[in-house]
């Protein structure tokens, strides 16, 4: 059955097999006598996603990853049980249900895709000495405000803009391309408000041959973009930049070839959206050569191989080169904890958050050199690289040591595609 | 800003302006006349576009001759509605029947969850992304159908209550709910028959909307409030009011995302809501008093 | 022709009716008198299926009619030209009449019987593209009646036709009552004119409280002291 399909009848299943699977978790905990956690062989991981409600899609890419971490940890040698559990897209709902993961049993968090519950999380991990490690969240507060108990191993927000801004130079760079000028696009949300502000911050130093002409804010929630389709087109830029969310990009798109505009590329500066599987599926050869600079799995890499395999068993509907970075982060969340667990031998909260600062792991997925933490708990060392969609699938264009194909720039028309 | 800029999303704010003022319709012919306020309206809207996309998904019918049959079974749906459920709330205090409809509301946006999912769906037609030229304007097609078909609907109601007996004794209910029980007009039918029409507009627009949105259950508080201030701003219970007020917020709001930003879209529709109650609190079209 | 035993009607706690009964013979005028909230349009409203009753019965042509709804009473041939006139405002004159057809009974000649009103009040045919909340008073008033007509009763309910008209078009008003009575047609009349509509009337009861406190000949009523003395101030 397509993704894009009606398959209501295969949700509600899943929805009850979910809560049972759920229920019987958390009762199997309680059953468990808290004396045996701290001498336990096994390290009892909560992985707190959004997969229902409005970052459900994500929030599922993310789990589909947590799926496949189980398995290849384990195959790994690592002792790590990981309990699954929906923070609803709702902070408040984050907030409970760690506090109730805690209670039940779990020895470290791993999640949740979106930095407002992130922040929420990180409170009531702080309190109760539980590492917490972020898989997915760009606000920069998170490792700016002395949480002890917290790592993220994903990009700040102003570092995606950076990154993103240099892979642009890169791209006009190696392709011997001098566009004149360029509009940035960003939802009004709080994702995309924040890098707007890192944008406003960086682009003047950034140094870039082109010109910024404007900046639009659009709500990602309205109905169609054709008003902001048209203002863009009489603008006519060489370069669109993006944020995007997720179905705001698909109405983007739409607008764009209905009014017939064709820009010589459309770039995320790091942002989701252009690289859903919805995104693909709704609008099919219309969703090829759109460009999104953002951290990525290392294809040359021997462990994203292994998570290739691991993600294909688990999910054997979906594709891995879609949800590639939304499962690799939610992967080498649990990798970091497996790893510290293995080296401090115990799951006592302050050890293993000492254990988890320490990390240094150089055999990983992401691209970027090894997984370490700074003072503030932050991975300096995550690199963002150019990814294109060609033939419907997110094809790493650059940097050229991990390319698998060269970028197609300018992008072609709309009409004619196939 | 130039002079073609401004006239294209002119244009396309009226295209759209004719499809919120179709939507509109149907709550203010349901106001007007029952007297009772549907808080259900956009998820009314929403539930259209879930079954317009079902039948384009199954059966690859157009979502614009769906328009024709889902219409027909929200005017039985809403008959049935109001003869079953809403009629014995109607002499009842107001409240009593906000909570009656926020919790039909409730039920049906979240019966939409449960089987659709919280994911925008998408019905993707042969000619969803075609446009025309018009001379320097570029003019979306699905738009312009949407626009034709929304008017089309709403002059057909129009020509229903001028130029129909039951059309007439419709409005002489809303007229004189009193001479109306005195003549011996059967106001039990009459109201169902007006929840059943009111809602098939809802039940048009929202089919004809699929061709241009993708449905999403969080669509609907939105469309509620969108309708409410459509009919607000053109006089409660005024037909052609609520069609010319779709009209005008329309523009507002495409013309705002033009002259300031386009996220303040939904402010440009609550300053002309504002506008009009310290203006004229009656609404453009609104009897006085 | 429609008869009523034992009536009584309430408001919430409040009795409007108390235990009425009366007759009102057919192709003749009865009329019902009484100060301001004796029960007057409560009784018609009762009848007319648009109040219920707490206990009594009304019958009509031998059928009870307790507990019908108001389009089937009407639909049975018992109409109403109300206080206050009560048209259609924003109606056209020829809509408020076509209202009036709307029964089944008379959707058939409904032709017919527009033209028949427009002889009897050619008034209204002059303005029949008229908004009837355009119209004057007396103006409105023909149009009720007219409506009425349309239904083809067979019993006209009038409640105070009179009310808000110049001495003038009062007696125009009960002259027309008169004629159509004439015709074949029965009615009740409730109005404040005492002594005119008494004179008019064949029958008449005296509604005081909620309760009949007097009934006789129209000529019996209007001699009785007690009448004289509280609607005459004789």
């Amino acid at each position: 059955m397509s993704r894009s399909g009606p398959h209501f009848g295969a949700a509600r299943v899943d929805r009850r097999t979910l809560l049972l699977a759920g229920t019987t978790l958390s009762l199997a905990t309680l059953a468990a006598p808290p004396a045996t956690r701290a001498q336990a062989k096994s390290l009892r991981v909560a992985s707190l996603l959004p997969r229902s409600g409005f970052l459900a899609p994500a929030g599922q890419s993310c789990h589909r990853g947590a799926l496949a971490a189980q398995a290849l940890l384990t195959d790994l040698g690592h002792a790590i049980e990981i309990v699954h559990i929906d923070t609803e897209s709702n902070v408040e709902t984050a907030r409970t249900q760690a506090e109730r993961a805690i209670n039940e049993g779990a020895q470290a968090l791993v999640g949740p895709f979106e930095s407002g519950a992130a922040l929420a999380i990180a409170q009531v991990c702080e309190q109760r000495k539980v590492p917490f490690i972020v898989n997915i969240a760009a606000a920069p507060q998170l490792t700016e405000q002395g949480y002890q108990f917290l790592v993220r191993n994903f990009q700040t927000g102003g570092q995606l803009v950076a990154n993103g801004l240099k892979l642009i130079a890169s791209l006009l760079d190696a392709q011997k391309l001098s566009y004149q000028s360029a509009v940035f696009l960003h939802a009004n949300d709080t994702f995309g408000t924040a890098q707007r502000g890192a944008m406003d911050a960086l682009f003047p130093k950034a140094n870039l041959p082109f010109k910024l002409l404007d900046s639009i804010a659009y709500d990602p929630r309205a109905q169609d973009l054709s008003v902001e389709v048209t203002r863009l087109r009489s603008l006519s830029p060489d370069i669109v930049m993006v944020v995007t969310r997720a179905g705001d990009a698909v109405k983007l798109v739409r607008d764009m070839v209905r009014q017939r505009f064709e820009p010589k590329a459309i770039i995320s500066p790091g942002s989701p959206g252009l690289y859903d599987e919805e995104f693909f599926q709704t609008l099919g050869p219309l969703s090829d050569f759109m460009i999104y600079n953002v951290p990525w799995v290392n294809p040359k890499s021997a462990m994203t191989s292994a998570l290739e395999k691991a993600f294909a068993k688990a999910n054997p509907s979906n594709r891995f080169a879609v949800d590639c970075l939304n499962a690799g982060f939610t992967f080498e969340a649990f990798l970091i904890a497996a790893d510290a667990f293995k080296r401090a031998g115990t799951s006592n909260g302050p050890e293993l958050m000492a254990a988890i600062r320490a990390s240094n792991i150089t055999e990983h997925v992401m691209t970027g050199g090894p997984i370490t933490f700074d003072a503030k708990g932050q991975n300096p060392n995550i690199a963002s690289v150019s990814v294109q969609n060609i033939k419907r699938t997110p094809t790493v264009v650059l940097p050229a040591d991990i390319a698998t194909t060269a970028p197609v720039m300018p992008m072609p028309g709309w009409q004619g595609r196939s | 800003m130039s002079l073609t800029l401004s006239a294209s999303v002119i244009v396309q704010g009226v295209l759209t302006g004719l499809v919120y003022g179709l939507m509109a319709l149907g709550l203010s012919v349901i106001f007007g006349i029952v007297r009772v306020v549907n808080f259900a309206h956009g998820e009314f809207a929403v539930l259209a576009m879930y079954i317009a996309y079902l039948l384009f998904f199954w059966l690859k019918l157009d979502p614009f001759l769906a328009a024709l049959p889902i219409a027909a079974l929200f005017f039985g749906v809403g008959y049935l509605l109001q003869r079953a459920l809403i009629n014995s709330f109607v002499a009842r205090a107001e409240h009593d029947q906000f909570i009656l409809m926020v919790g039909l509301a409730i039920v049906l946006v979240n019966g939409c969850l449960m089987i659709f999912g919280p994911e925008a769906r998408h019905a993707e037609l042969s000619y969803s992304l075609d446009s025309w030229l018009a001379g320097p304007l570029i003019i979306d097609a699905v738009r312009v159908y949407a626009a034709i078909g929304s008017l089309v609907v709403a002059l057909m109601l129009l020509a229903f209550f001028r130029l129909t007996d039951t059309g007439t004794a419709i409005r002489a209910c809303a007229d004189n709910r009193l001479a109306a029980a005195i003549v011996g007009l059967d106001t039990r039918r009459l109201y169902a028959l007006t929840f059943g029409l009111g809602l098939a507009c809802v039940g048009a627009a929202g089919a004809m909307q699929t061709a241009i949105i993708d449905p999403n259950p969080s669509l609907a508080p939105g469309m509620t409030l969108l309708a409410f201030t459509v009919v607000i701003v053109g006089g409660l219970g005024s037909l052609i009011g609520a069609l010319f007020a779709g009209i005008l917020i329309g523009v507002a709001e495409a013309l705002s995302s033009l002259v300031m930003a386009p996220s303040m879209k939904s402010l440009a529709s609550f300053a002309v809501l504002v506008l009009v109650l310290v203006l004229r609190p009656q609404g453009l079209f609104g009897k006085g008093g | 022709m429609l008869s009523i035993r034992n009536l009584s009607v309430f408001y919430g706690d409040a009795q409007a009716l108390d235990n009425v009964s009366l007759d009102v013979p057919a192709g003749s005028i009865t009329a019902i008198v009484g100060a301001n909230g004796a029960g007057k349009t409560t009784l018609i409203r009762t009848i007319a299926g648009m109040l219920s009753a707490a206990s009594g019965e009304i019958s009509y042509k031998e059928r009870i009619i307790t507990g019908l709804p108001g389009h089937q009473v009407c639909d049975l041939g018992i109409g109403q030209v109300a206080e206050g006139r009560q048209v259609f405002p924003t109606l056209t004159v020829e809509e408020n009449l076509a209202m009036g057809a709307m029964l089944p009974r008379a959707r058939a000649s409904r032709k017919r019987n527009l033209e028949r009103v427009y002889t009897m009040f050619p008034r209204l045919s002059e303005r029949r593209r008229q908004n009837a909340g355009t119209m004057s008073g007396g103006e409105q008033q023909m149009l009720a009646i007219g409506r009425c007509l349309m239904g083809e009763p067979e019993l006209i309910m009038f409640d105070e036709p009179s009310l808000g008209l110049s001495p003038a078009l009062v007696s125009d008003m009960l002259a027309t009552i008169g004629s159509l009575s004439q015709s074949g047609l029965t009615c009740i009349l409730v109005e404040q004119n005492v002594a005119q509509s008494l004179k008019l009337s064949a029958y008449a009861y005296v509604l005081e409280n909620g309760r009949i406190v007097l009934s006789g000949s129209g000529a019996a009523v209007l001699g009785d002291d007690r009448v004289r003395q509280a609607y005459l101030g004789l």
